[in-house]
This record gives structure tokens, sequence and C-alpha cells, in this order.
């Protein structure tokens, strides 16, 4: 009796689900994206749990809202200290991470985001990872396109201010200027505004080529129609937030084009989704998915002590994966291969962007 | 390019949005004395009506538009039905009502996102059926002049039937005081329920509209209130033609505060607005 009780952390026979937190955006502006990221998540614990669990272990989803917004310190506090979650998915956006990241790393609770793209967020420490692409490398590639594949050399500048908006606009600017373009406007907007008539009026009369135009889907939605009305005939350039049905399905995104991080979101797996929810699906879904599924893995293999699974993370090469290839990390806890693909919105979805 | 005719128009365009919002709001404040905060979320349900009956069934528009506006004020008349008329009797004060009100804000937007989901929807087609006229040097579209012209309709509305009906005498003489109503034999609480339907419809209205010029999302609802209640106050609240004049000082000085300086700035001008107008004239431009 004394001995079990004694030995209780590290007693094989527990038959106490896993607990694996969700930190997303369930209600406000960003909802979407926290609908999508929780049906991806529910169909991998499904599957888990379908198949008997981990090691015999039930997973146990438990999800928190962030609201898009700094909420997310006391979701992941939560998750953290009351939850004892073994590890946490998410958050999907940059404006929740920042603050609630530092809190994970602090407890030694591992944390795959999946959405939440500063560059910096992975810097925190070594218990964050991330299984999509860092905006560094899509405001760079961004850059890089508008100035040499496409040959325009003045480019005005709207973007959602918050952590995201402002991330990839910076390293945006950044690598423009150091290409010898010229930013002719820079400004931006809230991330509920959905009146930039004034802005793209301002945008307009300093006769940009090109609009790089990093902004949520609400702003977009707006904004593009905003644009056409107001008669803004400079080349359009999204950010991987136009990849959302209410962007796509607008007439007026037409011939937008989009940098985003190379995801797969085949229809088998859309299908898949729709039967655990009915909710959005988009870009987030899959990344999702896969965060829950490398977490169960990595745990099948070393069980359910952190540091050891973090230790797993870092040397772990995942080729199940549906939103990209492969999955594996580099030093700062960022995908060690990603692509950047530019699309171009036709006809109520993304293809191939051809010059 | 010279932008200031476009930012003239911008202006307008705000301001007439924010005017539909702000005569409702103005309408109930008149009539209750409550910080109606529902009235927001009124609004999404015009816009959502809209977008179930026409793009989800496929009904003709007007007719969607129609059941739109009859909805959101049914659903503003059941909310004093069900809610305030209750806690009214009860002596409930205007905060209590303005915390339920809060409540059921929350929870019919919890409703809205829970049946359509949160993701941002629009209610119009493509800008190529929508007409766009010029003016001078500024852009405006259909939808838009609509928003104006609707403005001025529901103005001139509200007006005539405050002064020039039994039923309007009837509201004035409440929201001078309502014991002394009730005295001269008024039924207040009948008369609060048909403003709770005149203002709700003009709010679904604004929704509706609102959702074919941009776009429609359960938490627009929000926005769209603090915009109406700052144009409310800066212009004296319950004030019909204080709300109107409100909306569109609110909307000049939030276009152009931004046309010099950066965009994001947008809404600490507004409130900023707000605040000048609380320290130095809190009753408004109409209001003495």
């Amino acid at each position: 009796m004394l001995r079990q009780k004694a030995g209780a952390p590290t007693a094989p026979a527990t038959t106490e689900p896993i607990k694996i937190g969700l930190v997303a955006p369930m209600t406000g502006e960003g909802a979407s994206y926290g609908e999508a990221a929780f049906g991806g998540a529910m169909l991998a614990v499904k599957e888990i749990n379908d198949a008997g669990g981990i090691n015999g272990r039930k997973v146990e989803l438990i999800v928190e809202d962030d609201r898009c917004s700094s909420a997310g310190a006391n979701a992941i506090n939560k998750l953290v200290n009351v939850d004892k979650v073994t590890a946490i998915v998410g958050p999907v956006c940059s404006s929740s991470a920042g603050p609630g990241v530092p809190i994970a790393q602090s407890a030694g609770t591992p944390v795959i985001l999946i959405g939440a793209s500063a560059p910096d967020l992975t810097k925190v420490g070594d218990y964050i990872f991330r299984n999509y692409p860092s905006d560094a490398l899509q405001g760079k590639f961004a850059a890089d396109f508008v100035y040499n594949t496409l040959g325009k050399r003045k480019t005005a500048v709207i973007f959602v201010k918050n952590d995201w908006g402002q991330g990839i606009r910076n390293v945006f600017i950044e690598r423009y200027k150091q290409l010898g373009g010229e930013i002719v406007y820079d400004e931006g907007v809230l991330q509920d505004a959905t009146d930039l008539r004034t802005q793209i009026t301002k945008a307009k009369a300093a006769n940009p080529e090109v609009l790089y135009f990093p902004v949520y889907p609400q702003n977009g939605v707006a904004g593009l129609k905003q644009i056409k009305q107001l008669g803004l005939t400079a080349t359009v350039v999204g950010g991987d937030a136009f990849i959302e049905e209410s962007i796509l399905k607008l007439p007026e995104a037409e011939g937008v084009l989009i940098m985003e991080g190379k995801t797969n979101n085949p229809d088998d797996f859309q299908a898949k989704v729709k039967q655990v929810s009915n909710k959005s699906i988009n870009i987030i879904t899959p990344y999702a998915y896969d965060a829950v599924k490398i977490f169960a893995k990595v745990i099948e293999k070393v069980g359910t002590d952190q540091k050891a699974i973090r230790d797993e993370l870092a040397r772990t090469v995942y080729r199940y994966s549906i939103a990209v290839p492969v999955v594996e990390f580099d030093a700062n806890g960022d995908l060690k291969v990603a692509e950047v693909a530019v699309k171009v919105i036709q006809g109520g979805k993304t293809v191939e962007y051809i010059r | 390019m010279d932008i200031l005719p476009q930012l003239i128009v911008n202006i307008i365009i705000a301001g007439a949005i924010y005017a539909l919002v702000a005569l409702g709001f103005n309408l109930i404040y008149g009539a209750t004395k409550f910080f109606n905060l529902a009235h927001g979320v009124i609004a999404a349900v015009g816009g959502y009506a809209v977008f179930y009956f026409a793009k989800t069934l496929g009904w003709n528009v007007y007719l969607a538009v129609i059941i739109g506006v009859l909805l959101a004020g049914i659903a503003g008349y059941g909310l004093d039905k069900f809610v305030y008329l209750p806690l009214r009797k009860r002596k409930a004060s205007n905060m209590v009502l303005l915390v339920a009100s809060l409540g059921a804000f929350t929870a019919i937007q919890a409703v809205i996102a829970i049946l359509f989901t949160s993701q941002f929807k629009t209610l119009s087609y493509s800008v190529g059926t929508q007409r766009i006229f010029e003016i001078f040097d500024g852009v405006i579209t259909q939808t838009q002049l609509i928003i104006l012209m609707s403005v001025a309709l529901i103005t001139a509305g509200l007006i005539l039937l405050l002064y020039k009906t039994r039923f309007g005498k009837a509201v004035r003489a409440m929201s001078d005081d309502e014991e002394v109503a009730k005295i001269v034999g008024i039924n207040t609480n009948r008369i609060i329920g048909r403003i709770f339907f005149i203002g709700s419809a003009i709010a679904g209205l604004a929704g509706i509209l609102v959702g074919f010029d941009t776009g429609i999302e359960p938490t627009m609802g929000l926005g769209l209130l603090l915009k109406g209640v700052i144009a409310s106050i800066i212009g004296g609240v319950g004030n019909i033609y204080g709300g109107v004049m409100g909306a569109f000082l609110l909307g000049f000085v939030e276009n152009f505060g931004i046309w010099k300086i950066s965009g994001e700035w947008k809404d600490a001008i507004a409130f900023a607005l707000l605040i000048v107008f609380l320290l130095f004239r809190p009753k408004g431009i109409m209001n003495k």
C-alpha cells in the first residue's frame, strides 16, 4: 500500500486520462480560427481514443478561450496550474501567445503553437515549439516576391495593428527597403476595424504599384470591397490570414495574391473533421490536428514526464503530418523546413500563382 | 490626387451608419431613460435574419429585408416584454436594467455565433452588380446612398411620429415625467413596448445595411453600439436631431483626424471626442 502511494507519479498502471490543453479564440473576432482549431484537435483526439488511447490512457482535450487577446495568459495559467495539463496545443493568435507562452515555459509545459506566427514567440524558451511557418519567412518572402518577381518598386502597406500584423509588416518593410524598394504609405488598422475608407483613400493618393495588406478576414472583407469601390488598382498582396472562406468567396477578392506557408488541407481530411465538428474549417485545422498527433506519438514513446516530452520533441522527425510534409524542429523550435507558396484567389479558391 | 473630396464622402458614409444606430438608441432612451446596450446585438439580429432568408433559403432579397427589420423589432419588443418590463414592475433601478441589457446582449450574441458560426459574412454580391456614383471626385456606392436616404427618411418619420401624432404626444409626455404621464392615463408600459419595437426595427435596418455595405459577424453589435452611443451622447442623448448631428460630427472628427496621422488612431480620436464632450458639454450639442 505504502509503496503504491509513494510511487504514484511513475506508476505505469494509471488509467487517468492524459490532459492536453487547446488555447484558441472560441469567441470574439477570431472565433472562426478557434472553431477551426477545435475541429482539427477533436478529430485527432477521437482517432487516438478510438484506437485505444495512448498506452491505454484516453486523451482528454481541455479547451480554453483566449479571444485572440492577452486573455491567453489567463488561459495558459489555468491549464498549467489548475488542470495541470501534460501539453498545450495553441495559441492560434500571436496576440494571445505573446503574454501566454512565458507562463508555460516557466512551468515547464511543452507547447506547440499552431498559427501564432510572430517570429519571436519560439525564442521565449526551449519548451515552445511551432509547427506553423513563422512570419519572418512570410514577410521576407513577400518582399522578395514583390520586388523581384513582380518587379514593383512602390508599395503601400496597410496592416492590422497586433502582434501578427505588426510582426509581418516589420519584416516586410525591412527587407523591401533593403532590396531598394520604396514604401509610399504605411499605416495600421485596429483588429475590429471595418471602415478602412480613409486609409485606402490615403493609400491611393500615394500612387502605389502594390498594396501589401496583411490584415484579418473581417478587416479584409470590408477592406477589399472598399478598395474596389474607391478605385485603388494596385496589385493586392495579402497574408495567410486571408485563407479563409469569407475572403475566398468574396467576389472582390478575385486576383488577390496570398503568401502562405505551404499548407495541405485535403478534402478527405476536411470531410473527417466535419464529422466531429460542423463549424469553420480553415488553414489552422490541420495544424491543430498534427500538433495533437505529434504529442500523442511523443507521449506514447516517453510517457507523461514533461521534460522527457520536450527532449523527445526537439529530436523528433514526424512524417505523418497533414499540414506540412514533415515536422522537424530547429534550435528555436521552429520548423526546419518550411516552404512559402504564392497563391492567387480565383473563383472562390486559391490556385498556384503563375506569372 | 486630392483626397479631400473622397474624405468628405467617407465622413458622410460613416456618419450615416452611426446615425442609424443612434436614432433607435435615442428613441428608446428618450422613453425609458436607460442605456439599452442590447440595442447593438439587435442590429446583428437584423443582419443575420437577412443572411438566413436571402442567402441560406434563397428568398427574395427585399422580402428578406422586410422580415429582418420586423424580426429585429420583435426581438426588441420581446426583450422589453420578458426582461425589462418585469424588472420595471419590480421598481428595478436603471443600473439593474443596464446590466440586464448587457446580459441580453451577450446571450443573443452567443446564440447567433452558435447558429451561424463566428465567420465574417457579407450580404452583398459583387461590386459589379452594385452601382457606383461619383460626386465631384469622391465615389459612393448604391448601398451607401440607400443608407443616407434611410437616415433622412427615418429622421423625418420619427419627427412626424413624435410631434404630429397622439402616440408621439404620449411618448413626449412620458419622456418629460413618467409618473405624471401615468396619472393622466397614459399606459406607459404599452407605449414603451411599441417604442422598443420601432427603435429595434431601426437598429435591425442598420445591421442589414451595414451587412450589405461591409459584412456581418456576431460581434458586430458592440462596435456599432459604441459609435451609436458616442453619437447620442455628443449630440444630446434622447434627442432625435441630436443623435443625427452627433453621428455626423463623430464621422467628421474620426475621418478628418486620420487625414494627417496614422489610421490606427481612429478609435482613440472617437473616444477622446466623447470625453471632451462629457467634460465640457455633458448634455450634448442639442440639449441645454
